[in-house]
């Protein structure tokens, strides 16, 4: 009898399950801030990825200085007659590349710090955990610039692995304080009585569940890496024969463009900071609502609707 | 009906839904009524919407929850008969806590851990009762301490001085500081141990009998309630199964989900027998249920149940007229049950032996006294 | 013949402030195969702390475990096969499975620790065997789903088969039933039970409820903070309780058969009993001797010193001075779980 009531339950259920999960995916994608996030970030990827193709040379030089947007060039050109449009197109990809290698790079040392540290307890725990406290109070800006002038080495990778490194300390005390809970639920604790050793605990039961926050710690630090670098070029640090839309506001800086009135050459990249920033943004908060379903809200209509048949309901009580 | 003299509060029809794309209903079609000075006992497990149905009642509902049917009546001492979902604003305020107060699930983590007590008791005053001044309600809520059995002095202290059990306490004496006439108790001992349990029990009867309010008191432990109520209902898939005196239900249940329930609360003290609860699992409240919800699990079931869904009938075998008096001033009313097993059209013969209504069916009778949980070969040591 | 031995055990916590709370207090007791002990206390008598000892999932700060006679491994490959023998079931279905993976992973990973060879279709039929018999049917939906998709009686189920996976010896269960729907809890018993006999499996049974405690064990220890207080056979013990606080506990527990009237005289005999109280005592952390003292009706001034393990009845002790008589002045008596 138990048998089959089970079996029951279990065969209705797993058909509701299945609707569920899809519906969950297709429901997300009605929050508005999702959306957008999405299609702003979808939009310089691709711009990224395929636009270098179609935009033209970012560096060729012509006698069209400083013509503001016209239809030959559709964001004007800079002092030394190149095409901003090209540029900026150009730059995307650069900057998505310092932003997910940055970011993956934080988030990894991240990880590895704050979950061993976390699981392992003690000793070891004490002293990864003094490294990222160190690590964290130093100003990340001033130190990324000592080192930078110090260095002096030039490309994209040095400045990945520089910026990495001075900004994975806040993600990795978040990880830590993360394991330090999840290691005494009860799962974990039948794994260690199952006999399961440590290293498998730790990646197998207690990492997919820390993944919501190592995705958003992940996001925080593409942004962080991209206006880091921005802020970089734009005082001259970093490679400067990488084009970014740091440098091109720093090279818009130092030809007066501001005072020529030359908007269409700092007000675009600026923008493109700003936008991708944002956008990065909002899927990070969208993240919360996608993964915590009680924060999920109904659309008006919906409310309205029930709330009217409702009504109806209640006046013919009366 | 019953008369509207005796009645303080009366839910008719009451639906209440969660909002998602497959919305969950949680409480569908239920209708009760309380009288005044009774104890009205809610019995049933997760999801049944006893909870829910509470919240319903005292206008606590909150998004995604929604009530999207029924009407609330509340008939105040002395008074005219009050449309509760009409209420707003000033109205709405006054009736809440004021006649009806609400002692919350855990609600020992209800107060607050920052603000001493003294200080949650003027939140109260302050709100309902603006004209008491400050001595005043310190002096009021030094008396109510002291009725729920707390030393007054213990005002000035914080939550996580007391114990549990003395939380639950200060609980208890905040949802009567404004002398109501209704309390809902939402599972007000489950936390505790069984020792304090007993206690606060004794203290909710002792005030009841003190100050005569009536008490709507949910929670699954049906032997709790077959022992404190005055009449109950048994709720299953947000819906009234059965509807009994409390006093006859433990020894006579007519629904078999109220057997079955019954059945997995073994008397320490018995004689061994076979123990068995409920097959199955509790139901998935998305689903639209085709005949009766329970009957998945029902060792009862025949050919109506899967596809008819029953409504409230007079139990078969039980006296059925309203004002029947069983214990002394406790008049009952009916008995009613929501089960094909007790309609004689579809079963003439009446419901099965268990579920008739002859007593001491339920302990021993039925099933076949076999000794389970003795250990192994091995002896006792 | 005991399969496994606990002696002695004494878990102490240091705590903020200097203070050290002895979460269990040199406890003994001893199972065997085919039985189960029921360990009863209320939250705070330290009972869960036992299990996670006798588990080796927390270090006690001192006392003995002995399997199957031999001391218990503390580390490496013995206490891997120590973990294999000695198996836990835990009070939370919601929390004791990890909610990113299958019911099948869950199964999966103890039968291969097991059995390193196990792969493939034997690792799956093994898998499904294990669900037949916690009666998850049909095991091949049950094994691809995960735990927010089982109710919580099924997640208990699962939880049961986890800790059968690995074939143990012992199978201690931390208040398996307390959190679950409370028409279930006898079906999630009698499996419990049946799977015990039909493995012959040692079983220390932890709960709050003495009507299944005393129903589903032959043999039953009643903790109060840390200590135990009476043991006996469970049919003993609970019908014929001798230490107070046992005496409370059986008292406090709801009554089907009494009548109305007799359920109020015994309230009425309740209030003025504490209405004599003076104000709550608020319970304080008494370490020397007999710590229920401060909620005893029948506290005595010798209660001051720890009481005696006193034998009350044929393998029925209890911890009290009520019963010690002139033996009162010995020491206390070893508990003598093992011995009998």
């Amino acid at each position: 009898m138990t048998a089959t009531n089970v079996v029951a339950t279990v065969a209705a259920e797993s058909g509701s399950q299945e609707a569920g999960r899809l519906s969950g995916l297709r429901d997300a994608f009605r929050s508005p801030r999702l959306v957008t996030g999405t299609a702003i970030v979808g939009f310089f990827v691709l711009l990224g990825i395929i636009g270098p193709f179609f935009a033209g040379s970012p560096n060729q030089l012509s006698h069209t200085e400083l013509a503001s947007p016209s239809v030959s060039h559709w964001l004007g050109t800079t002092q030394i007659g190149q095409d901003v449009f090209a540029q900026m197109v150009v730059s995307a990809r650069a900057t998505l590349e310092i932003g997910v290698g940055a970011g993956l790079l934080a988030t990894l040392v991240s990880v590895v710090i704050g979950i061993s540290g976390g699981y392992a307890g003690g000793f070891i725990d004490e002293v990864l955990n003094l490294l990222s406290n160190v690590v964290l109070v130093i100003p990340t800006l001033p130190l990324v610039i000592v080192i930078l002038a110090d260095v002096k080495a030039s490309g994209l990778l040095p400045l990945i692995v520089i910026i990495a490194l001075t900004s994975w300390a806040a993600a990795a005390r978040v990880l830590r304080a993360q394991t330090l809970s999840v290691r005494n639920r009860e799962y974990v604790l039948a794994a260690r009585a199952s006999g399961e050793r440590a290293w498998r605990i730790v990646f197998v039961e207690i990492l997919p569940n820390e993944l919501p926050i190592i995705v958003s710690n992940f996001i925080f630090a593409m942004i962080f890496a991209i206006l880091t670098q921005a802020a970089l070029a734009f005082i001259g640090l970093g490679d400067p024969t990488l084009l970014t839309w740091g440098n091109m506001l720093n090279i818009a800086y130092n030809d007066e463009a501001l005072s020529v009135g030359a908007w269409w050459w700092f007000i675009p990249p600026g923008l493109c900071i700003a936008l991708l920033g944002m956008g990065l943004a909002l899927i990070n908060f969208s993240l919360d609502e996608l993964l915590n379903p009680r924060l999920r809200v109904y659309s008006t209509a919906e409310t309205r609707a029930a709330d009217a048949s409702a009504k109806r309901g209640k006046a013919s009580q009366a | 009906m019953s008369d509207e003299r005796d009645l303080v509060l009366r839910a008719e029809h009451i639906c209440v839904e969660y909002a998602a794309r497959r919305p969950t209903r949680a409480v569908r079609d239920v209708t009760l009524e309380l009288r005044r000075g009774e104890v009205l006992g809610i019995a049933g497990e997760s999801g049944c919407g006893k909870s829910t149905l509470a919240y319903a009642l005292t206008r606590m509902l909150k998004p995604p929850a929604r009530q999207t049917d029924g009407a609330i009546t509340f008939f105040p001492a002395g008074g005219t008969a009050v449309n509760v979902l009409d209420l707003a604003g000033e109205a709405l305020r006054e009736f809440r806590w004021n006649k009806i107060a609400m002692v919350f699930q855990s609600a020992m983590n209800a107060l607050n851990p920052v603000t001493s007590l003294d200080k949650q008791f003027d939140d109260i005053f302050e709100a309902h009762r603006p004209q008491l001044d400050k001595t005043a309600r310190r002096q009021r809520a030094a008396e109510l301490l002291d009725m729920v059995g707390i030393d007054p002095a213990r005002s000035h202290g914080f939550a996580h001085e007391l114990s549990g059990g003395m939380r639950q306490r200060v609980m208890i004496a905040m949802a009567l500081a404004l002398d109501p006439e209704i309390v809902i108790m939402d599972e007000p001992t489950t936390a505790l141990d069984v020792v304090v349990q007993r206690e606060i029990l004794d203290e909710i009867e002792r005030l009841r009998e003190e100050l005569g309010f009536s008490v709507i008191f949910i929670t699954h432990d049906l032997s709790l309630l077959l022992e404190v109520s005055d009449r109950l209902l048994v709720m299953y898939a947000g819906e009234v199964v059965e509807h009994a005196p409390a006093d006859l239900v433990g020894s006579a249940p007519a629904h078999p989900y109220t057997f079955g329930l019954l059945r997995s609360f073994p008397d320490m003290r018995g004689a061994r027998r076979e123990l068995r609860g409920v097959p199955g699992n509790p139901p998935d409240l998305r689903h639209a249920f085709q005949g009766c919800p329970f009957e998945p699990r029902c060792e009862f079931r025949f050919e109506p149940c899967a596809t008819t869904p029953p409504t409230l009938l007079p139990a078969a075998g039980r006296p059925g007229s309203a004002g029947r008096t069983v214990s002394a001033g406790r008049a009952d009313g009916d008995w009613r049950v929501a089960c094909h097993l007790h309609d004689a059209a579809l079963r003439p013969a009446g419901p099965p032996a268990v579920l008739s209504g002859a007593p001491a069916m339920l302990s021993g009778g039925a099933q076949d006294e076999v000794t389970v949980g003795t250990d192994s070969a091995g002896g006792d040591a | 013949m005991s399969v496994l031995e606990v002696a002695n055990l004494t878990v102490a916590f240091g705590q903020r402030g200097g203070a050290r709370l002895t979460a269990v207090d040199d406890l003994s007791f001893s199972l065997r195969a085919g039985q189960t002990l029921a360990l009863v206390g209320e939250s705070g008598s330290g009972k869960s702390t036992v299990v996670r000892a006798a588990a080796q999932l927390l270090k006690p700060s001192s006392g003995q475990i002995r399997l199957d006679g031999q001391p218990a491994g503390r580390r490496g490959r013995a206490l891997r096969s120590y973990r294999h023998e000695v198996q836990v079931i835990f009070q939370d279905p919601f929390a004791s499975l990890n909610p990113m993976h299958t019911v099948a992973h869950h199964l999966a990973r103890p039968l291969m620790l097991r059995s390193g060879r196990l792969r493939g279709e034997a690792l799956d039929q093994a898998v499904y065997d294990l669900l037949q018999s916690v009666n998850l049917t049909p095991p091949q939906e049950v094994a691809a789903k995960h735990p927010h998709e089982l109710s919580g009686g099924q997640r208990q189920r699962v939880a049961i088969a986890r800790a059968l996976a690995t074939d143990p010896d012992v199978l201690l269960a931390d208040e398996p039933v307390s959190m679950l729907d409370v028409s279930i809890r006898l079906e999630i018993l009698n499996l419990l039970d049946r799977l015990k006999q039909d493995r012959n499996l040692a079983m220390l049974y932890v709960t709050h409820d003495l009507a299944t405690a005393r129903y589903f064990s032959s043999q039953i220890m009643v903790m109060y903070r840390g200590v135990v207080v009476e043991r006996g056979p469970s049919d003993e013990v609970i019908l014929n309780p001798a230490h107070p606080y046992t005496q409370i506990l059986a008292s406090a527990a709801p009554d089907p058969t009494a009548s109305r009237q007799s359920l109020a005289d015994a309230r009425r005999r309740r209030q003025t009993a504490r209405a004599a109280r003076t104000g709550e005592v608020r319970e304080t952390t008494l370490e020397q001797g007999c710590r229920f003292r401060s909620r005893c009706p029948h506290a005595m001034p010798v209660c001051a010193d720890t009481p005696p393990s006193v034998e009350t009845g044929p393998g029925h002790q209890a911890l009290c001075w009520l019963y010690a008589g002139q033996a009162g002045a010995d020491a206390q008596v070893q508990s003598a779980a093992g011995d009998t």
